[in-house]
């Protein structure tokens, strides 16, 4: 019997344990947040239950909301500007920050000290200058032509004094300044402590200090720079009370760089740890998770931090967000991102689903991180569940092959966004009619040329390279041919072009092979001939950089040619790098020009237990992805021309200038008549200059795109030359000369085979 | 019959240990060397092993290995043998040079390849001995002769320790033994092949167990030098299981593993099942 119930009772477990996975799926409620990336909130302030908001976004509006609404109301105006010149008997109220002063909120000017009373006693907006200018004359610099003010100020009301921290910009290398200030008498004092990243209010009078010195970042590994510091601070007697170090669990390695944002309630600090948001106990030192950010370890470094009724707020020049802290479903986890970077398109889904928590992992890996990849693959605990990789830098169609990723062809939310696709794109993630993955970005570049400065050397369309071979005996023949009659013309964008050029051949041979379905070999008639024409260059001719000890890399926009010139990115570049063009060549003549397309694909974990969440995620982010820079290249049906971010509001601004000094001229006096003909004429060029800026993706472009850039796209896979840095070196050793070409050609074919046969 | 369950009782930890991390893994190991490594984990018996052990660059990779250990593993024994024995006797100054051959052991390989690129460089220290001693200049960091500073690096930094167990073992056979063979006319060979090496055996062997395992080992030195794919005169073992984690082949890093444990295993049985070793055992 007691056997029996043994048995029943493991098998229990057994299943309780099964089900466990799939019960720890979280339930809404998890995290709550908003965001919104176009707001500069300048500063925040907590008065009871209320937050108060300084947009300098919106001109400097002063609006309030709680943390139960998504309401906001609008209170009133200011002026956000500290540098602003006011005249006398001026009403201008110029307020850059805001603090909360027994239960009354109240603003700051750093320009000149001005302290007001922003609100009275029914909550409406009703400014008073208080008498108090406090002392501000360290916390600005003043320059040649203008002054430089501390900036992301941080400021908080503490026992009569104003406590602050900022950033210093005025530096060679910016640095942090903290002090406190006396809402009395105006003093200020400096704080003595070094490295001083942020403060916070605590109890008893006490502050706290959360100190990291970034500059051990440039001078020890990333590894090696510590962890930040908590610091209790009593003010009133200049000592520091305790230090607790914050250790950091990000998994970017980077010691405390990425433990920002604190704050304080009841006991607990909270502060900001890479992707999460940590809450430590002061009383027992125990740290735990909070929340999930939803956002890049980076994204919280230009952030600040207020605590407001159990959400966690940070603010700046990103917006702000609210995450609800110590939520009951913490510890079921969170969606993890592999890859993202801080997308706009992820930053919509979060915005948009604050009831799924997001969390990201090996931010910017999406070409490199592969130990990470391989290991979270095969681990239960550290579950990725969407991925975005570099089909040309990492194993995705081992990753297909090896069934971890989801077989995506059963979502029509998935399958229908991308039914429009070009298909190079769509069906690189295609295996036996099943869809694997979507492609998310591109970037892609070819050879360019400035045909303007080709005409000025004479020369005409007809005369442009046809092929690459072609190409390389124009540039071994210009120190004969051009270098005496035009020697400011700088061939290639890089002075030192060399490494570029033979990158660039190299990368083409590869993609050429690839397209004709052969085993890429380099001992080859077709390699050996490119060799040729490469070895023909007498590279010294070229470098200035030979000139002086080291080598310079010196960029120049108006190169004649361009071995990385973008395609598929549509950017208005106000008139840089106008001049060229690309210039698509095929290696020899009976192939095809081919473009390498260098592509970012999202798949989703198949053994992910959040899958439902991830096709979300994936259809959210598709729908998103940048007009400019992948809809445009990505799907042919995207053909309407992209004004420029600005044009509308611009117009708008210089359009009504423009009728002002039109008026004006009409009762301007004689003598000043010309200077107002020259304001109105200025006037008229900055909006002809508007309009010929107008667009990101001219009608023109577009199509030029569709016609001669897109049908030679080509994919670039990963291959051996995407990260080994053993050929990396092989190349290296050729290209300044300790191994010739036939000893290259034996060791890259020698290791090709090494890595075919360890494929077998 | 209290004492034998106390004794298992006070065993336990230690089992529970020894059965987590050592026997379930070694045993999960072995079957997931038995699946076709997609994330179904299917089961394909011991296709991968035939597949594995048929690949041309396994084969060479374990010749490389099994070439490397041959060199290193009796040159690490025959050497700190005789630099024990030398420093067997207390002489002024023996400490500090056991601890001068321990150094290189406690130093990271990586720390100290700077130095021996730059004394096998083409232009380096030991290509000027070379050419002081009439000869051409030699590649050393490029091809087969990569091997030459690699296998003298091993031993550098591992000669120390096996020394230093060489030494104990030395310091503690009684000296009564020398002193009435010397009596009885017996010269230093006979000396050392009559009493040492008897008395050192399982010592002996247990030095040259290490060795050869430290040498089955040898990777980071060459890795450091060649990457993941060097010269194939220096691939080792190590440098396809690397590539093929690297890769995702998970199944094939294992089957491999086990592959090379069961070459090894069998070697240091056939060592061991030698009479000499056996009765060496029981001194």
């Amino acid at each position: 019997m007691k056997k029996r119930l043994l048995s029943i009772a493991l098998s229990l477990m057994l299943i309780l344990l099964t089900l466990s996975p799939a019960m720890a799926i979280p339930v809404s409620g998890v995290v709550a947040w908003e965001a919104d990336d176009n707001r500069y909130i300048e500063s925040a302030a907590v008065v009871g239950s209320q937050l108060y908001l300084l947009d300098s976004s919106k001109n400097g509006k002063i609006t309030v909301r709680t943390m139960q609404s998504n309401e906001e109301t609008l209170l009133g105006e200011v002026t956000t500007y500290a540098g602003v010149i006011q005249s006398e008997g001026d009403e201008m109220v110029v307020v850059n920050s805001l603090f909360e002063n027994n239960g009354m909120l109240y603003g700051f000017n750093i320009g000149d000290g001005t302290v007001y009373e922003l609100v009275n006693a029914q909550g409406e907006y009703a400014p008073v200058m208080q008498d108090v200018k406090l002392d501000v004359s360290t916390m600005s610099k003043v320059q040649e032509d203008y002054t430089e003010y501390l900036q992301q100020l941080d400021i908080f009301q503490s026992d009569g004094w104003l406590y602050y921290t900022g950033m210093d910009y005025s530096q060679a290398m910016q640095q942090q300044a903290a002090g406190r200030l006396n809402l009395t008498t105006g003093e200020h004092k400096a704080f003595e402590i070094e490295a001083i990243r942020d403060i916070a209010p605590y109890e008893d009078g006490k502050i706290l200090m959360l100190i990291y010195d970034e500059s051990q970042m440039y001078t020890t590994s990333a590894s090696n720079s510590g962890f930040a510091q908590l610091v209790v601070f009593d003010p009133q007697s200049g000592e520091i009370v305790s230090t607790t170090e914050l250790q950091s669990d990000g998994e970017m390695d980077m010691g405390g760089y990425y433990t920002t944002g604190i704050c304080y309630t009841d006991g607990q600090v909270y502060f900001r740890d890479s992707t999460r948001i940590k809450g430590l106990d002061m009383a027992t030192g125990e740290v735990r998770l909070s929340a999930y950010t939803g956002d890049t370890p980076y994204g919280g470094m230009n952030m600040n931090a207020l605590y407001a009724d159990g959400y966690y707020i940070s603010y700046g020049y990103d917006g702000i967000t609210m995450r609800k802290l110590d939520s009951e479903n913490i510890g079921d986890g969170a969606l993890m991102i592999y890859g993202e970077y801080g997308n706009e398109a992820h930053k919509i889904f979060t915005r948009n689903n604050p009831d799924i928590a997001v969390d990201i992992a090996g931010s910017g890996g999406r070409s490199s991180d592969l130990e990470m990849l391989t290991q979270a693959m095969v681990s239960e605990n550290q579950m990725l569940d969407v991925l975005e990789l570099s089909m040309s830098f990492m194993p995705v169609d081992r990753l297909i092959e090896k069934g971890y990723c989801l077989d995506l062809t059963g979502y029509p939310e998935i399958t229908s966004r991308i039914e429009s696709m070009y298909p190079m794109f769509r069906d690189v993630l295609l295996v036996d009619g099943k869809l694997y993955g979507v492609p998310i970005d591109m970037y892609s570049n070819t050879y360019g040329v400035s045909r303007k400065l080709w005409e000025e050397l004479g020369l005409t369309e007809d005369d442009l390279p046809t092929t690459v071979i072609e190409l390389l005996d124009f540039v071994a023949n210009w120190a004969y041919d051009y270098a005496d009659e035009f020697p400011d013309v700088q061939l290639f964008e890089y002075d030192d072009f060399k490494n570029m050029l033979f990158s660039a051949i190299l990368k083409h041979y590869v993609l050429y092979k690839d397209s004709r379905g052969e085993a890429l070999r380099f001992d080859t008639p077709e390699f050996r001939q490119l060799m040729e024409a490469f070895e023909q260059i007498d590279f010294s001719e070229f470098s200035k950089g030979s000139e002086v000890e080291e080598t310079i890399y010196y960029f120049a926009q108006d190169s004649l040619f361009a071995t990385n010139f973008s395609v598929g990115e549509f950017y208005n570049n106000y008139g840089t790098m106008e001049e060229l063009s690309p210039m698509l060549l095929p290696l020899f003549g009976d192939d095809e020009p081919l473009i390498a397309a260098q592509l970012t694909v999202m798949t989703i974990n198949a053994k992910s237990k959040r899958v439902d969440q991830a096709i979300a995620y994936m259809a959210s982010y598709l729908d998103h992805l940048n007009e400019q820079t992948v809809n445009i290249t990505f799907f042919p049906d995207h053909n309407e021309p992209i004004e420029t971010e600005y044009y509308q509001s611009n117009m708008e601004v210089l359009t009504e200038a423009l009728e002002n000094a039109r008026e004006r001229l009409e009762t301007v006096s004689e003598e000043n008549r010309a200077f107002v003909e020259d304001d109105i004429k200025m006037w008229e060029n900055y909006l002809a200059e508007e309009e010929t800026n107008r667009y990101n993706a001219t009608a023109e472009e577009l199509a030029e795109y569709r016609a001669d850039i897109a049908p030679y796209l080509y994919v670039q896979r990963e291959s051996p030359f995407s990260s080994s840095a053993e050929v990396s070196q092989l190349v290296q050793k050729y290209l300044i000369g300790t191994i010739k070409l036939d000893q290259l050609v034996k060791e890259l074919d020698s290791r090709l085979q090494m890595m075919e046969l360890e494929a077998q | 019959m209290f004492r034998k369950k106390t004794v298992w009782l006070y065993l336990l930890p230690g089992l529970i240990g020894l059965l987590a991390f050592y026997l379930v893994p070694f045993v999960w190991g072995i079957w997931f060397s038995l699946t076709d490594g997609t994330i179904n984990n299917a089961y394909v018996g011991f296709d991968n092993y035939l597949r594995v052990w048929q690949n041309g660059i396994f084969q060479q990779g374990l010749r490389n290995t099994l070439e490397l250990s041959l060199l290193c593993a009796p040159a690490i024994f025959v050497i700190s043998f005789v630099l024990a024995s030398m420093l067997r006797k207390r002489i002024a100054g023996d400490g500090f040079f056991r601890n001068a051959l321990l150094m290189p052991y406690l130093m990271p390989s990586s720390a100290m390849l700077i130095i021996w690129l730059l004394m096998f460089d083409y232009g380096g220290v030991i290509n000027r001995l070379v050419v002081m001693l009439g000869y051409e200049r030699v590649f050393w960091l490029e091809g087969s002769a990569l091997r030459v500073p690699i296998v003298l690096l091993y031993i550098w930094k591992n000669l120390g320790f096996s020394v230093v167990i060489f030494t104990a073992a030395l310091q503690a056979v009684p000296e009564s033994l020398y002193e009435y063979a010397s009596l009885e006319g017996a010269g230093y060979f006979r000396r050392e092949f009559s009493i040492t090496l008897p008395q050192i055996l399982p010592t002996a062997f247990l030095v040259l167990v290490l060795a050869t395992v430290n040498a089955f080992k040898i990777f980071k030195e060459v890795y450091f030098i060649g990457g993941a794919y060097p010269d194939p005169s220096i691939y080792t073992l190590q440098h396809y299981m690397n590539n093929k984690f690297a890769k995702l082949d998970y199944q094939d890093v294992t089957t491999a593993a086990y592959s090379f444990a069961v070459i090894v295993i069998a070697l240091f049985l056939m060592m061991y099942s030698t009479k000499a070793v056996r009765q060496g055992d029981t001194v």
